[in-house]
């Protein structure tokens, strides 16, 4: 081809591979930018080098993609020509008719290598659409969006070697002396150091709390909340100049910590009150029933119930009833306005979608009513274990609640703060327990108002619930727990026999201990 | 001769051309330049006119510039068609024997002007449609072939219809072009005047002849044409269809018959002409656009539609040529 079309058809390749370029670095980014997001989400670390040559790799790899497989042909080139300088189709002719020859043909590459000659090549105008410029803006956004994305906590369950089922003994926090096995925690707190040995204290209870979370059985994303929770709360921690910033933290956290189970936990109240308003009476009972937080019995009550009404139906009005029931319970589920997510909402999700897919078998006569009543028995069975399921759940929920902020009380009044005793290492806890083997329950004065203290009889004495959660060397754990390791102990060192008397002294002792 | 050579030389006999005929008609520029077109590409003419535009003058001056053989044939309706083909006669040679000898009529000749064409009866008109076409003339089975170049300048006047006879299709798909002559402006009717009282008789000049004629309509044959504007062409002659599948919008509204095959051979025949004239040495997209006026005006029949709203034939093919340029 002449010497003023490969000009040109420089000009419009370079302008080619600039868009290639634009095109490969952007989707580049953009691949990179989501891969980023991704790694923190699992959580996974990569070296900033490894983006930096991923991202270079496929850029070129893209850029070279690009540029070969839409490249320009000479045609497509000689029409922009011809459509810029207005002329006349003459450049394409000679393009097309470039292996031809005649002695016209010759005159028409001449006249137009002239016209091209003439024709300066900054006269050709720069062509990158707005879309590149849309598509670079689009990636500055994805990348820069990319780094707002918060990475996902690491669990540190591992950190923590704590197990509560594991102590043998407990320490107090305090530490008082004791014959546990463990270190006896001394004067840690009290003592020099004071900031150091409190914010490793804080490391401590915070591991311990994490423990709790982790072996619980709530529900999953109250477990996850309340892990962002404390990952929050030692990040403020962290940062806290003053121990009174550091307990604002603290009872912010523990605000928190119910708020998040209020929430998870209200999906009760939403769907029960949702029930109540639709017409059937069934529904409404069981609403009623949710409310009440009445399980086993009461629940099963009322799902019978609903069983019996459907049995009493035949034919047309079953296949009805049965659908009538179903939307019910999906209109009330959808003006909860509970997530999908929630077990409650499930048990009772499924339920409907079966009496639905009942309704419809019956309904196409894939099945008899015989084996209809049966499957709506089952579906009957599945819902009464789904909802206690979701009760229980509930429950655990409000249960690891307790435990966290029981631990979260005793950060934020550790035992010398509360009873002004002069820290003799006296222990108290938040919780309650510290305890002697002399196995006086011995309350630690002062423990707030000992009249308002459930844990305290009248006597003074504190009494533990073998659900209560102590601080151990070990970590946190259940008194009762605690206790039947002791108990085991004891026996142990008695080669597995104790002496009938001494054993229902033990008993006894360790009996009373329970509430 | 050397094709740059006989390029340039094309380019100058037809200046010449243009400006001879200048000499005998005032204005119509663009009628000059289709004549041209049409005759560089062996293509018959039917001009359209009011009286007194010069449509006679035209092709007269056109016959002295082309220094062919001429025959003016002034269609009436008494006209046979035997008095444009010629007849058997019956002669005594110098023996006394009686034979029969073909006498060649007025068809016979290089460049027929069939003034009124519409003047005559339909059955002498389809006398022109083998000669047109063929360029040969057949009686009592003996085929007569007609020197080339070979053209018929026919003309018709749009206003009377009273005694008049409308071309057939047939015939008029034989005209390459259709080309209307415009009333004259006020500066040119005063040309008109001055011209015409100096003398009422052609002036125009010898500029090419028969075989100049030929060998210019061979030089354009060499013109390239990009397959895509033969495409384009052929797509514009089948649009005007409106029977045909999928065809334009505008077809289906306004055209009652659409044009025939050889509007596209006569399109792209006539735009390598053009192109040549123009200096260029490839037909472009705006050549099958210009062209597309005096190719498809006779050959399209536009419906009550149209006329409904108003519409000219050459209105309905602009509208096919924005139809065709957007698809």
């Amino acid at each position: 081809m002449d010497e003023g079309f490969n000009k040109f058809k420089k000009r419009v390749l370079k302008e080619h591979l600039i868009k290639c370029l634009i095109l490969g670095v952007c989707l580049s980014a953009i691949i990179n930018a989501l891969l980023f997001v991704m790694l923190k989400r699992i959580p996974f670390d990569l070296h900033f080098v490894i983006y930096l040559l991923f991202f270079a790799i496929l850029s070129f790899g893209l850029t070279y993609l690009f540029y070969k497989t839409r490249m320009p042909s000479d045609l497509k080139i000689a029409k922009r020509l011809d459509k810029t300088f207005l002329l006349n189709e003459k450049v394409q002719t000679m393009v097309k008719f470039e292996d031809k020859d005649n002695k016209i043909l010759k005159l028409q590459k001449l006249d137009t290598e002239n016209n091209l000659k003439n024709i300066p090549i900054k006269k050709l105008p720069v062509k990158i659409s707005a879309l590149n410029f849309g598509l670079i803006l689009l990636t500055l956004i994805f990348v820069s969006t990319s780094f707002f994305v918060p990475a996902k906590a690491k669990n540190p369950s591992s950190q923590s070697n704590n197990s509560s089922s594991d102590s043998n003994s407990f320490v107090s926090t305090d530490s008082f002396n004791t014959n546990s096995e463990g270190t006896t925690s001394g004067d840690n707190q009290s003592g020099d150091g004071e900031g150091d040995s409190q914010s490793q204290d804080y490391q401590d209870q915070l591991d311990a709390i994490r423990d709790l979370i982790n072996q619980s059985d709530a529900e999953n994303q109250v477990k996850q909340d309340m892990h962002q929770a404390i990952d929050d709360l030692e990040a403020k921690l962290d940062n806290a100049k003053t121990e009174d910033e550091a307990k604002d933290a603290i009872q912010e956290t523990i605000d928190k910590v119910q708020q998040i189970v209020d929430e998870a936990n209200s999906s009760i109240e939403k769907i029960a009150n949702a029930l109540k308003q639709e017409k059937n009476i069934n529904l409404i009972a069981l609403g009623d029933v949710l409310l009440a937080k009445d399980i086993d019995d009461a629940i099963n009550t009322a799902i019978d119930s609903l069983n019996n009404e459907l049995k009493n139906y035949k034919d047309q009005e079953l296949i009805d009833n049965l659908k009538d029931i179903a939307q019910q319970i999906k209109d009330a589920l959808i003006n909860s306005q509970v997530s999908e997510d929630d077990a409650l909402y499930q048990a009772l999700n499924t339920f409907a979608n079966s009496l639905e897919e009942i309704a419809n078998s019956l309904d196409t006569k894939l099945i008899d009513e015989d084996r209809g009543q049966e499957r709506i028995d089952r579906a009957i069975n599945q819902l009464k274990e789904d909802i206690l399921n979701a009760l229980t759940l509930k429950n655990n929920n409000q249960n690891l609640a307790d435990q966290v902020i029981d631990v979260l009380n005793e950060m934020l009044n550790p035992s010398d703060e509360n009873d002004g005793d002069p820290s003799d290492g006296e222990g108290n806890q938040e919780d309650e327990e510290n305890k002697d083997d002399e196995g006086e329950a011995n309350p630690n004065e002062g423990e707030e108002d000992d009249e308002n203290d459930p844990n305290v009889d009248s006597d003074g004495e504190t009494i533990y619930g073998s659900d209560d959660t102590i601080y151990t060397d070990e970590g946190y754990g259940k008194y009762g727990d605690v206790l039947d390791n002791y108990y085991g102990k004891i026996v142990d060192e008695n080669n597995a026999e104790t002496d009938e008397d001494l054993g229902n002294i033990l008993d006894d002792y360790f009996a009373s201990l329970y509430r | 001769m050397d094709k740059e050579l006989e390029v340039k030389e094309f380019y100058e006999l037809v200046k010449k051309v243009k400006e001879e005929l200048q000499k005998d008609v005032v204005g119509q520029e663009k009628v000059v330049d289709d004549i041209i077109i049409a005759i560089l590409a062996g293509g018959n003419v039917l001009l359209e006119g009011v009286p007194g535009v010069g449509k006679t003058r035209l092709i007269r001056s056109l016959s002295k510039i082309l220094s062919l053989p001429f025959s003016r044939i002034q269609f009436t309706p008494d006209l046979m068609p035997s008095d444009l083909i010629g007849m058997n006669i019956i002669e005594k040679d110098e023996n006394g024997k009686l034979n029969t000898r073909f006498q060649k009529g007025p068809l016979f000749a290089n460049l027929i002007l069939a003034d009124e064409i519409n003047r005559a009866t339909p059955k002498t008109q389809s006398a022109l449609l083998e000669v047109m076409q063929e360029h040969s003339v057949t009686v009592s089975n003996q085929t007569y072939r007609i020197d080339e170049p070979f053209f018929v300048m026919a003309t018709e006047n749009p206003i009377e219809q009273d005694g008049t006879y409308p071309l057939p299709e047939a015939q008029m798909d034989r005209f390459m072009f259709k080309l209307i002559m415009e009333f004259p402006s006020d500066e040119e009717l005063v040309d008109i005047v001055n011209m015409t009282q100096i003398t009422m008789d052609e002036t125009a000049l010898e500029v090419l002849d028969g075989e100049k004629i030929l060998a210019m309509r061979n030089l354009a044959k060499d013109v390239p044409v990009l397959q895509e504007i033969v495409s384009y062409a052929m797509h514009l002659v089948s649009s005007s269809h409106p029977e045909i599948k999928n065809t334009s919008e505008v077809a289906k509204k306004y055209i009652r018959y659409g044009a025939s095959p050889r509007a596209g051979q006569a399109l792209i025949t006539t735009a390598k002409i053009r192109a040549l004239i123009q200096g260029r040495y490839n037909v472009s997209y705006e050549d099958i656009d210009a062209l597309a006026y005096p190719v498809l005006r006779h050959r399209i029949k536009i419906n009550y539609n149209a006329i409904n709203e108003h519409l000219s034939c050459d209105d309905v093919i602009s509208l096919l040529i924005k139809e065709n340029k957007k698809g």
